[in-house]
């Protein structure tokens, strides 16, 4: 069945194609996103339920192949140590991120020419300014002006309260000498914008019932809809295709029912993250392009970066209180997130103080892991003189760049529909596992500086399901033999697909991307509005 | 014996079950908090059995060990010394890991998940939202004075703009 054309048609409601769409419905084309997922509603998070921790392991994990839930595909990620995770609905990973919102810094730009590693960017920090600053309000952004880690700007909205447990670790940081400054969220602090602000619920991955974080469901999309741009859910796209001139004609896709649509459009934006991008793009394979569509580069797939993580965990003599509050944020440490050569390392790391987590959750092994806490005596003096005493920080790297690691497609493994499934092959580089080293060895004395008795829990383990960050598997450049997309997201080999999630990212810097994959999608949006006229020439 | 329909398991089950979970998260008196046997965690478990014929089956047969190791040392789990409880659960461990393991798991969900234990350790027994947990505002003050000396140290970031030329 063919449907009527549309100008502009988006794969992927979550953050980036929303923010594309926000950024283009001015033009007034006419904009269709398709997604495999459905609404949600806040009446159905988990957050509500008494029993709600369980659902972090079953219908509302972060790994959609615990969940496997009928919108969700499977990713083998057998050969990785780190497994990536989302969640598939409008608002994408959104609805069960944890809104942590810090901005790249203006050298994760420019890595070749300040390190010597990787590549840089078509792009830099001080172009994207603007759009981090757009998209900032138009999610409801929280925290402080004033860091000194970055070039001045201003969040729109009174930081989220540090707590006790973020003050606690300041102290400790203070006392070293290292920098440290409350954390930009995407929550909002206050009522703002028909959002109710943060209760401190601290089961941010479990849905917002009451809407304080940003999911852009209920930020872009809600502008989006009245403005007549349509979504189709649990719409699942198997293949884009091609038209006679090389050029994107539309896309193949299962509708709700499972039957095959076809949508053709002037323009098809990808937005389905660093796995699922280049699942589709591989997928699509066609005379011109056998390896998958826009891939004469060879690199769709390959350079697949996440943000590797440990923990490390310290004793205080008072009860820290860890689970009131936003999870993934009280206060950041980037005392050691440039390149000093000293440190037997380049690039470098965050120190994230993250609240602790609800006690199953700490039963099971803690969050991003499952290795089950010891049994007995043991697990009796763990609960009681430990967990309430706990306070951790977690050391998250930058990942650079390498074309072994890689999406590729499952031989045998397939979705609902019989869409081969994304198979990730990946290992940590030597780079970040020094980086760990230094990285846990500072969060020790973080922690100690701070009044920490003793330290609980070491590090040296990477989180397993930590996998929220996927990027680079298309990324930019102006070289199109090294590079998939231009700078600004439009593919070198076919020039009305472009690509605008975080799969273009062309290295990763060490702060959750989300800010900056929205600030990307505008600045794309941006772009494609100022070269109308010659689109795609 | 007759199955309780309840729990899913026979009188003599449930028994060393409860007992088994006991070992696993056992009662702090002092806190009054429960031990897992005693607070009924295997209603919870069986539960879980019941949706997933393969756990049935791991479950089955684990609990068939765990008596043939009980029996070695006595009559029943209940009866036996704290000691040798502890012995019991160690072995159990030890030669059956998968059973060993689901079961443990299974425990710490079903006992965690309860909102009378929640409070136990500080949270509250309702869902998290909509109500949440009150966490005070900082004093302004206070983030004032603990800023300052971050701010006193200046840039910690390096300039970095790209050639104007290259962003065409």
């Amino acid at each position: 069945m063919s449907n009527e054309p549309v100008d502009v048609l988006i794969i992927g409601a979550g953050a980036s194609g929303a923010a594309l769409a926000w950024s283009l419905v001015e033009t007034r084309m006419r904009i269709v996103c398709l997604e495999q997922g459905p609404w949600m509603s806040d009446k159905d998070f988990p957050s509500r339920n008494s029993d709600y921790e369980l659902s972090r392991y079953a219908e509302f994990s972060c790994d959609p192949n615990v969940r496997q839930l009928p919108q969700d595909y499977p990713i083998n990620a057998d050969e990785s140590p780190i497994t990536p995770v989302n969640f598939n609905a409008v608002g994408g990973s959104t609805i069960n991120y944890l809104a942590h919102w810090p901005r790249m810094h203006p050298s994760d730009f420019r890595v070749r020419t300040l390190d010597g590693v990787a590549d840089d960017w078509p792009v830099d920090y001080e172009t994207l300014a603007p759009f981090y600053d757009m998209n900032d309000h138009n999610m409801g952004v929280s925290g402080l002006a004033g860091n000194p880690a970055y070039p001045d700007y201003t969040p729109p909205l009174p930081p989220i309260p540090i707590g006790k447990l973020g003050q606690t670790l300041a102290e400790g940081f203070n006392n070293l000498g290292w920098h440290w400054w409350p954390s930009d969220v995407a929550i909002v602090s206050k009522n703002h914008d028909g959002r109710a602000k943060c209760v401190n619920a601290g089961t941010c991955d479990l849905g917002c019932a009451t809407g304080a974080k940003a999911s852009v469901d209920l930020t872009y999309w809600q502008t989006l809809l009245r403005q007549g741009v349509e979504i189709r859910t649990g719409c699942r796209v198997r293949e884009i295709t091609l038209d006679d001139s090389g050029m994107a004609s539309g896309v193949l896709y299962h509708d709700e029912d499972g039957n095959v649509q076809e949508q053709r459009a002037e323009m098809v934006v990808l937005a389905c993250n660093g796995v699922g991008t280049p699942r589709l793009m591989l997928n699509s394979k066609s005379n011109l392009f056998p390896d998958g569509i826009a891939n004469g580069s060879g690199l769709v797939g390959k350079n697949l970066m996440f943000h590797p993580l440990s923990g490390v965990v310290g004793l205080f003599d008072e009860p820290m209180q860890g689970f009131k509050g936003p999870m993934a944020c009280s206060i950041l440490s980037q005392e050691f997130y440039e390149t000093d050569p000293s440190r037997g390392f380049v690039r470098g790391y965050g120190l994230h103080s993250g609240r602790y987590t609800t006690p199953m959750t700490y039963a099971l092994g803690g969050y991003g892991t499952d290795q089950l806490m010891p049994w007995g005596e043991e697990h009796r003096k763990l609960f009681d003189d430990i967990y309430p005493y706990s306070a951790g920080l977690t050391v998250v790297t930058e990942d650079l760049p390498r074309e072994t690691n890689t999406v590729t497609l499952d031989p045998t493994l397939t979705d609902s529909d019989g869409i081969p499934a994304p198979k990730i092959t990946y290992s940590v580089d030597e780079n970040t596992q020094k980086m760990f080293a230094h990285g846990e060895a500072r969060a020790e004395e973080a922690l100690l500086a701070a009044g920490a008795r003793k330290i609980v829990s070491s590090g040296g383990k990477v989180w397993r399901r930590a996998g929220w960050h996927q990027m680079g598997t298309a990324r930019m450049g102006t070289d199109p033999e090294r590079s998939v997309v231009n700078a600004w997201g439009r593919c070198h080999d076919v020039k009305n697909l472009f690509i605008v999630d975080g799969s273009i990212f062309v290295t990763a810097g060490a702060v959750n991307p989300t800010s900056t994959i929205q600030a990307l999608a505008l600045y794309i949006g941006d772009s494609i509005k100022k070269n109308i006229a010659n689109l795609f020439d | 014996m007759e199955t309780n329909a309840t729990t899913h398991w026979n009188e003599d089950e449930r028994s060393l079950l409860d007992g088994i979970l006991d070992q696993l998260v056992p009662a702090n008196a002092d806190n009054n908090v429960p031990a897992a046997g005693t607070l009924g965690v295997a209603d919870f478990i069986s539960q879980k059995v019941t949706e997933d014929q393969e756990l049935e089956d791991l479950f089955k047969q684990g609990l068939l060990h765990a008596k043939t190791l009980v029996d070695e040392v006595g009559g029943s789990i209940a009866a036996l010394s704290p000691d040798k409880k502890k012995s019991v659960v160690q072995r159990l461990e030890m030669s059956q890991p998968a059973f060993f393991q689901a079961l443990l798991r299974a425990t710490y969900m079903g006992y965690y998940s309860r909102p009378d234990i929640r409070p136990l350790f500080g949270l509250s027994a309702d869902p998290t939202q909509p109500g949440g947990y009150e966490v005070p505002p900082d004093d302004p003050h206070l983030i004032m004075s603990l800023i300052k000396p971050v701010k006193q140290r200046g840039r910690c970031y390096r300039h970095a703009s790209l050639p104007n030329e290259s962003q065409t």
